[in-house]
């Protein structure tokens, strides 16, 4: 039986809730809109005084020279328009793979979903430097994709550092789980009642997902494109390395202003990136919330007949679910997942066991020397411990100002609700070296003292979009109706939220914290400027290091850091179900 | 982020000559006694801390001999470790309210800091200085702490013949397989320099050299910033000549690396760090005593042996088996940096223009 309409989405999907009308929820929403505001507000009318000539030595001329010399100049507009088609397609690529991703490890058990889990999460816990060196050596013409190539077929070599190309495969690994991750628990919520309804109904699985399931996903799907854009238009030493020095991106630009001490010019750029970021991740935003709440399909009640792509559907509802054809093709797409995502970490863990002081892709001998080195109390031990103390206590405060900032978004519909993600956001959307500029000029002004607290403030300022956006979207794939009948039922709203909200959201939870705590762990850019003297964080003690030579040493410290997340993570996943299945919580 | 990269002062003219570098007179001169030390910073007026601002492993590189100045005036030492650019954000936005107390950076850099106000003028009470070699005796704003060249390294199996110009770096011959550093940076300004020696202009003028870069981009295959990414290209057989400094590509050659190092005809350039105190320290004679403990014996040597940084320190004997760069006085250059520096904007821009575009 074909079918002609579709119901929509909101009337037949229950984890795309329509939401109630509720006025602002002020009290759990103040504390993350205090911290933003005095982490953003002061560094951003910094970096406009300079942009405008009201602060800095630069004064002369119009006072809006810098952004007219910026978008009137051929090369800058050039730059600018590189950095977006990149990230677009970034978002593009990662989307392809990341969602059947997430589906495959929804629907895995045991270990299997755990080693799912980790291999995409792995990215994540490596040093930036050091994880893409790893892609040096394996993009490099005599790497070893290149050696795999040419044994398969001489003439399927080729120049991959300096193209996009290239740069786009490096990029993607890093994205991957910014795109995973907020899509588990969205997907997670999904009622699979609800498609093979659609499917008993005669929808073609293409169909049935099209209509059904592809609105449900957008507050995860809307999540993780944001965090890959945003990762897409702030690259820096991917595009410098991998790019090797000619693949200009609007952060490089900003950089190379702000290094030469031009920061009227670093100010217009930056935001000029900034407005740029924030008018496209505005536009998925509201894509995503009229999507979520059903708004589009809502409207859409014309039958499939109508439209192009209903033409589609109604050709692929005539056909035959290809189940053959998926069960090739799953396990071959999974191998090859895990091996893209483990790869250029297996390199860099080789390197760490590797007598040689270069990254070689080749078999060089075994030594735990620079694992030594990296536990050496004297060197790189003070810097991962203060790095530590920083990114537990910045998640710490983080999640509890996250967590109910973010239920007073979820659960509201209150007018300006866009406007406050987008600002809770922000910290996000400028980019951090400009960030860091207005913080240094900013705590100046307040005449604070390098402190530990200044530190961590500065931690918690960039990591509380990640967390924020991340419980959003875990909150908005959730049903209320279930914290309602706990509250029907008598349930206090602290007993529904411990005993209801919170379980409900644990993937959401995990997600947060791990992209909080990795966020604040690997964090260098801000740091540097804001921090106390003394011992620097981990980060910015690898990177000040790897400038002078490389040192296999920073290696050792990522493989440390691998096995640190995965012994916390491995029993506290199988002990809580952090990222089991709902059914098996 | 620019590495790691050093500059001879400029003088009073761009110099073509070998300046005035020796730094063997073992016997010859007497480094500065504790009084002098603790005439600067008595334990009455001494602060609890002071922070060295420089680049990383430095730390593991000097720390032990920097911590002798913590046993003479009981001053702790923090060290804050970031690249070049960082340094100069921080110290700019910092302006009259340091919390650096010494700050280390290549001399290209110094002029631009001491016109705008950032550090303090030179102060000839630093302990040390009266036996600094000349070149590191006379920069403006502050002292030269230690020497390094740009040579050019290059893979023997592929470079069969040693190049003897900076221009070979140019040549189609090899093209693909060169990679260049990038400006600003005197990394990048180095090699520019020569080309626009080689070519009969001079360091007062780039953008010809730039454009000669311009003429030939799409042959190199990288613009690095980063010793390490060099290094790696070299590993991988991809990369043939480079110009680098010469004690780091020594480094890699004796852990095995296939490099040779050649200095060509026209000479190598010169750089150099230079240690400046920022304007408005509290403690700036505490800072002054820490620089001159940072130009003593132990510390130069100490470079000498693991950078292979040539001691500014005439009281420095280096061990006859110890290769430092410069090694033949004959072979180096000194660039006009102040030249170079005022033209900085302009150069960057061209660039940008011409690398990433």
């Amino acid at each position: 039986m074909s079918v002609t309409t579709v119901q929509p989405a909101a009337d037949a999907h229950a984890s795309a809730p329509a939401r109630r009308r509720l006025h602002p929820r002020w009290p759990l929403m103040t504390p993350a809109l205090l911290v933003t505001a005095i982490g953003i507000i002061g560094p951003f009318v910094i970096l406009v005084g300079y942009s405008v000539k009201l602060l800095g030595d630069d004064v002369s001329g119009s006072r809006f020279g810098f952004y007219s010399e910026v978008l009137g100049d051929s090369f800058y507009r050039g730059i600018f328009w590189r950095s977006i088609k990149l990230s677009v397609w970034l978002v593009g690529a990662t989307l392809l793979f990341a969602y059947p991703l997430a589906v495959i490890i929804t629907r895995a058990r045991g270990w299997r979903r755990t080693l799912l889990l980790y291999a995409t999460i792995t990215p994540l816990l490596t040093n930036i430097v050091v994880r893409t060196l790893g892609w040096l050596v394996l993009l490099s013409d005599q790497g070893i994709l290149n050696s795999w190539l040419g044994w398969i077929d001489p003439s399927l070599e080729r120049r991959f550092l300096g193209t996009e190309f290239g740069l786009l495969l490096s990029l993607v690994h890093i994205a991957l789980p910014l795109m995973v991750l907020p899509m588990l628990t969205t997907i997670e919520s999904l009622d699979p009642t609800h498609r093979e309804a659609a499917m008993i109904c005669g929808a073609h699985p293409v169909v049935a997902w099209w209509r059904v399931t592809l609105p449900a996903l957008a507050p995860g799907l809307i999540a993780g494109c944001t965090l890959v854009f945003v990762l897409g238009m702030s690259s820096l030493i991917t595009p410098a390395m991998l790019g090797r020095g000619r693949m200009y991106m609007v952060s490089t630009l900003l950089v190379r202003q702000i290094g030469t001490l031009n920061w009227g010019r670093a100010a217009a750029i930056a935001l000029l990136l900034f407005a740029v970021v924030l008018l496209v991740v505005g536009a998925m935003q509201r894509l995503g919330s009229s999507s979520a709440a059903g708004g589009r399909a809502a409207r859409s009640t014309v039958p499939l007949g109508r439209r192009p792509i209903g033409t589609l559907l109604a050709y692929l509802n005539r056909l035959g679910p290809s189940t053959r054809l998926v069960r090739i093709v799953r396990p071959v797409f999974v191998t090859g997942i895990v091996a893209y995502l483990l790869l250029p970490l297996a390199v860099v863990l080789k390197s760490s066991f590797d007598p040689s002081t270069t990254l070689r892709a080749g078999w060089n001998g075994f030594t735990l020397d620079w694992y030594r080195e990296a536990l050496d109390p004297d060197r790189y031990l003070p810097s991962a411990l203060l790095s530590l103390r920083l990114a537990v206590l910045a998640v710490l405060i983080g999640l509890a100002i996250a967590i109910p900032a973010s239920i007073g978004i979820a659960r509201g519909d209150f007018p300006g609700r866009r406007a406050i993600i987008a600002f809770l956001m922000s910290p996000l959307l400028l980019p951090h070296a400009a960030l860091a500029v207005g913080f240094v000029l900013f705590f100046l002004f307040l005449g604070t003292d390098p402190s530990f607290q200044r530190v961590l403030f500065a931690h918690l300022v960039v990591c509380l979009p990640y967390m924020v956006r991340v419980l959003v979207s875990a909150l908005e794939s959730v049903d209320p109706s279930l914290e309602e009948a706990a509250r029907a039922a008598g349930a206090s709203p602290a007993t529904t939220l411990r005993k209801v909200t919170l379980p409900m959201i644990k993937p959401g939870i995990f997600a947060a914290v791990l992209f909080g705590f990795l966020t604040s762990f690997d964090e260098a850019t801000v740091g540097v400027l804001v921090a106390a003297s003394g011992t620097p964080t981990l980060p910015v003690k690898i990177f000040s290091d790897l400038q002078v030579q490389y040192t296999p040493v920073a290696a050792a410290v990522s493989g440390l850091l691998i096995v640190l997340v995965l012994a916390v993570i491995l029993p506290l996943e199988r002990w809580v179900g952090l990222m089991a299945p709902r059914n098996e919580s | 982020m620019s590495a790691e990269t050093t500059a001879a002062p400029a003088t009073s003219a761009a110099a073509t000559t070998a300046p005035a570098t020796t730094a063997a007179g073992a016997g010859a001169a007497t480094p500065a006694a504790a009084e002098d030390f603790l005439a600067l910073c008595p334990a009455e007026t001494a602060p609890d801390s002071l922070t060295i601002a420089i680049w990383g492993s430095h730390e593991e590189a000097i720390g032990e001999e920097m911590a002798g100045f913590t046993e003479l005036t009981g001053v702790d030492i923090e060290w804050h470790v970031d690249g070049t650019p960082d340094r100069l954000v921080k110290l700019n936005a910092e302006r009259g309210a340091p919390t650096i107390d010494l700050a280390v950076l290549p001399v290209n850099e110094i002029s631009t800091l001491l016109d705008n106000g950032v550090i303090d003028p030179k102060d000839d009470r630093v302990p040390n200085s009266d036996l600094l070699v000349d070149v590191a005796a006379g920069v403006p704003g502050g002292w030269g702490t230690s020497q390094i060249q740009f040579a050019i390294a290059y893979n023997p199996d592929q470079v069969t013949e040693a190049p003897d110009a900076w221009l070979d770096l140019l040549d189609p011959a090899y093209a693909g397989h060169v990679s260049l550093s990038n400006v600003p940076g005197s990394g990048g300004y180095a090699p520019l320099a020569m080309f626009a020696r080689e070519s009969g202009g001079s360091d007062a003028d780039l953008v010809p050299a730039i454009e000669m870069v311009g003429d030939v981009v799409d042959d190199i295959v990288a613009f690095t910033d980063q010793a390490q990414a060099t290094i790696q290209m070299f590993d991988t057989g991809e990369l043939w000549l480079a110009p680098a400094i010469a004690g780091t590509m020594l480094q890699y050659q004796q852990d095995g690396g296939n490099i040779e190092l050649a200095i060509p005809a026209t000479g190598g350039p010169i750089g150099m760090n230079v240690g400046v105190i920022p304007a408005g320290n509290p403690d700036a004679d505490c800072a002054l005593a820490l620089l001159g403990w940072y130009l003593g014996p132990e510390v130069q040597a100490k470079y000498a042996e693991t950078l292979h940084y040539t001691p500014v320190n005439t009281a420095v004997e280096i061990p006859a088996d110890l290769v430092v760069f410069p090694a033949d006085q004959s072979t180096a250059v000194a660039i006009d940096w102040a030249a170079i520096q005022e033209r900085s904007d302009e150069y960057a821009d061209l660039w940008a223009r011409t690398v990433g575009g």
